[in-house]
Order: structure tokens, then sequence, then C-alpha cells
């Protein structure tokens, strides 16, 4: 696999997407708007709930606001490159127009990866960057740079984890064509790993730790940055684990695109 | 007025929603799942918590609250303006202004037909397994009935704001985000996020004089008997002025701007 023809694609594409906002600079404007106010309104709710209550056990205000933080920061990045293939080859099934993508002199996986850079969800990234700044100052949390390194290493295997949602939703896509429903499942999904997830009990945490992994794109990197997780054995099952989610997804998409038809829906 | 030719609507968007069986199949896992995170959610606060009251409510009120505002949200929200915003951004609006309806009340009978669905299948389901496994009880069947007609005036409610809203997508060229941003904050308002009860009393009273509450907050507050009789009644009149006042302001508003619709789309 030529790399470098990769990485030449997603510039080139990364400047047309730009220049497209850029004539839309109004929606653009508002939708940057929505994702702010959206993003910081469970914030908000958190500050009311802590000031009324002692809130989760466990996780103190800014803790709590860290973690909302850990996984908007995961989903941003992720939103703005690897799962945006979603919206896109999505709508390419719904419309027929996959053929296109599958006609181009590339690798039909590694191609529409290297197309998929989203400029909309800039908002959620410094949205989620904020918070995380704003709840490692608030709990008072002592970061080493060793934790800020492992977060980091998380935080960038967490991508493989949203290239398993995104290739799970595109295979059923795939399938069911125009399938809103399953988005209408993944976000409720989605919101289970907004919250620590010990409060799920043992069997869930097993389930969105291992089996729909949302864990490992907020919990976990919010436990190592606040260096409550040290050992490194346990760093690397979690990052083993999402490679092997990101294996897992290539081989579903792989299968799913071998299924398309071309017929549209 | 003839309202046979609308009433069709509610018989052909049920058919057209039940048709989309994997939407339907995904809010009967979803709504139970929202309704999972939201106990869960309150579970681990009142465990942590020394007060067995947290705005207004116990425990058991709590998750009542937020089983009913998992399925309200459901049931109650819509679509219009964004449909409303996709015609006009097309410029099939024009098509729709030439039948000899009211585009509204086709709109209005669309939603409730397509809301149908949800509240025969979607709903009863969650409501069992909310009996089932988070002890979802009825408290009384005055407060039930009140709910109920509550229930309906908010559903008359949320419609009308929307369309009112809605009418932001005759000045702008793309108006999805604007409905986003709307919804977002809607539900944050009508105590759909969470109650309302819980903030402070200042936000408490200010949200008495807009119409947020009434889209949610109040119909579940009657139905968990968080309101004595008399309330229950003055806020019911309340939700009734709202809607009368929403129909006018939108009735108005809409004939100012189909007045200046060019039909040009984009």
């Amino acid at each position: 696999m030529n790399i470098t023809k990769y990485v030449k694609i997603f510039r080139e594409i990364s400047a047309l997407r730009i220049s497209q906002v850029a004539a839309f600079g109004a929606s653009f404007f508002v939708n940057v708007l929505t994702s702010i106010i959206s993003n910081f309104l469970w914030p908000i709710v958190a500050v009311v709930l802590y000031a009324q209550t002692s809130g989760f056990p466990g996780w103190s205000i800014g803790e709590f606001i860290l973690l909302q933080g850990t996984i908007l920061l995961s989903f941003g990045i992720a939103g703005s490159s690897i799962f945006s293939i979603v919206w896109d080859i999505g709508w390419q099934i719904d419309e027929g127009l996959f053929d296109m993508t599958l006609l181009k002199p590339m690798g039909v996986i590694p191609g529409i990866i290297a197309t998929s850079f989203n400029p909309w969800f800039i908002a959620d990234i410094a949205s989620g960057a904020v918070l995380v700044v704003t709840g490692i100052i608030s709990s008072g949390a002592v970061i080493s740079l060793l934790n800020i390194l492992s977060y980091t290493i998380l935080i960038a295997s967490s991508m493989l984890v949203w290239f398993f949602f995104a290739s799970l939703i595109l295979s059923l896509n795939f399938k069911y064509l125009e399938a809103w429903g399953i988005f209408e499942l993944f976000w409720t999904v989605k919101r289970l790993g907004e919250y620590p997830i010990d409060i799920y009990g043992g069997f869930l945490k097993f389930l969105l730790t291992f089996v729909i992994p949302f864990g490992l794109a907020g919990f976990y990197p919010a436990q190592i940055l606040l260096g409550r997780i040290t050992d490194w054995t346990q760093i690397l099952i979690l990052i083993v684990s999402s490679f092997v989610f990101g294996i897992v997804g290539y081989l579903i998409l792989n299968r799913s695109i071998k299924n398309y038809s071309s017929a549209g829906g | 007025m003839g309202i046979k030719k609308y009433t069709a609507y509610i018989g052909i968007e049920f058919k057209h929603s039940i048709s989309h069986r994997s939407l339907l199949i995904a809010k009967i896992v979803a709504i139970p799942l929202s309704i999972f995170v939201m106990v869960a959610i309150w579970n681990a606060i009142y465990l942590n918590n020394d007060a067995e009251i947290i705005g207004y409510f116990t425990k058991e009120q709590m998750v009542n609250y937020s089983i009913l505002s998992v399925i309200g949200s459901y049931l109650l929200a819509n679509r219009s303006d964004m449909e409303l915003g996709r015609i006009i951004r097309n410029g099939k609006l024009t098509n729709e202004l030439i039948r000899p309806n009211q585009y509204y009340l086709v709109q209005f009978f669309k939603s409730l037909g397509f809301r149908t669905a949800d509240f025969v299948v979607a709903a009863p389901i969650s409501i069992a397994l909310g009996v089932i496994f988070f002890g979802f009880k009825q408290y009384d069947y005055v407060f039930t009935l009140m709910s109920v007609l509550s229930f309906s005036l908010s559903f008359l409610l949320i419609f009308l704001f929307n369309m009112i809203f809605g009418l932001i997508a005759f000045k702008v060229i793309d108006y999805d985000n604007f409905g986003w941003l709307k919804n977002t904050l809607v539900s944050f308002f009508s105590g759909g996020i969470i109650s309302l009860s819980v903030f402070p009393l200042f936000f408490q009273n200010t949200m008495m004089f807009l119409p947020f509450q009434h889209m949610l907050y109040t119909p579940i507050r009657i139905f968990v008997g968080g309101y004595v009789l008399e309330q229950c009644i003055l806020f019911i009149f309340v939700q009734a002025i709202w809607v009368v006042s929403m129909f006018f302001i939108m009735k108005f508003g809409w004939k100012m701007a189909v007045k200046n619709f060019s039909g040009v789309g984009t």
C-alpha cells in the first residue's frame, strides 16, 4: 500500500472541504454555535446536579467534566476524519453512487478513509479540549507527563474503536439502505459511554469495554489521565483491544463492500 | 373546514412509519436503552446522596419522571419545521400551496399519524419494561387522566412552536442547523434532559413565564403526583392559553411568510 499516495489524497480533500465550508460561512457558523451550545449543556447540567447532590460516586464535578470532555474530544477527532465515512459512504450507498468510489484507482477502504476529512466537527474537538482542560483545573488533579502520553495514545487508538462502529453502521446500511434507525440506536448506545461506566455494574462495564467498547473512548482515557490506572499491562490490554476492534471493523467493512449491489435505495 | 381530508393523512403516515421497520425496531431498542441510562444515572446519584429527596422528587418519582421523559421525548417530537425547511429549499412548497389544503394542518395530521405508530408499538413495550425492571407505576387515576390531557396539549404546543420557529426557513438557505439548535434548547428547557425541579429557584421561576416547561415537564410532574389538584388545573389552563396564543402567532406568521415567498428554491 502506497501510504504517500493516501496522505496526498487526504491533504487535497481536506483543502477542498475547507474551501467548501468557507463558501457556506453562515451555515458553518450556525453549525459551530449549535455544537458548542449542545456540547456545553451537559456540563451545565452536571454543575446543577453537583450543586444539589454529591453526584456520581467516586467522581468529583471536575473529573466528571473531564470524562465528558474526553469522549467529546475523541468523537470530535473521529467525526472529522475516520467516522465521517458513515455519512459520506452511507449517502453514496443510498443514492447508488458508491460505484464511483469502487472505480477509483485506489484501495477501497484506505481510499474512503483518506477522503473522509470533515471540518464540521471542529467545534466538537475544540469543546472537548476546553472541557478536558476545565476538568483538569477544577478537579485539581496532578497530571504527569507519562499520564498525558498514555492519554494521547489511548485517544489515538480510540479512533480504531470509532472505525469499528462506523464499519458496523455501514455494514447495516449496505444491507438495509436508508437505515436511519441504526443512527438512532447508535446515539443512544453512545450515551452509555458518556458517563462513568462503573455506575452500570460489572457486567455492563465489561460489555462497554470488550463488546461495545465506548469505554475505550472516554472512561479509560479519563481514568488514565487522572492517574487511576497506572499499571502498564492494563494500559496495554486497552490499546490492544482497540486494535482488535479496528481489525474486526476492517473485516466487517470489507465483507459488506463485497455485497454492494449498486441498486441505490 | 372538511377535517376528513386531513385525517386521511394520519392513516397514510401511520402506514409509512410502520413500513420503515429498521426505524421502528431501532426505537423499540433505543427507548428502553435510554430509560436504562437515565435510571442508572439517578440510581447512582441517589445512592451517593444523603438526602432522600432531590428537586422535590423521591428516587421513585425521579425514576418515573425519567422513564416518562424518555418516552415523552420520542412521542411528542415532530419534524414539521425540518420538513418545511426542506421543501422551501427544494422549491416544493409551491406545490403544497397550490393544493386546496392548509399546509400546517396537513403537517399536523402527518405528525399525528407518524407518532401513532410509536404510540401503539414502542411506547407500550417501553412502559411494560419500565414496570417490570424499574418499578414504573401509576400514582392516581385523576392525575393520570390530567396528565394525558396535559400531554395532548404538549403535543399541540410543540407542533405549533416548531411551525413558528420553522418560519425562519423562509429567510435562510439551510434551516437544518437552526432546527438542531432549537431541538437541543427545547429539550433542555422543557426538562427533557433533567427535571427542571433540580435547577435553582430563579431558573424555575423564569421558566414559569415561558412555554417550554409545558412541553414535557408539566405533564410528567402531574403524572408523578408532583402537583396538588388545584395546581394541575392551573397548569393545564396555562398550557391551553399557550396553545391558543401560539396558534394565532403561527397563523399570522404563516400568512406573512407565504405572502413574501418567492418559490425559487436553491
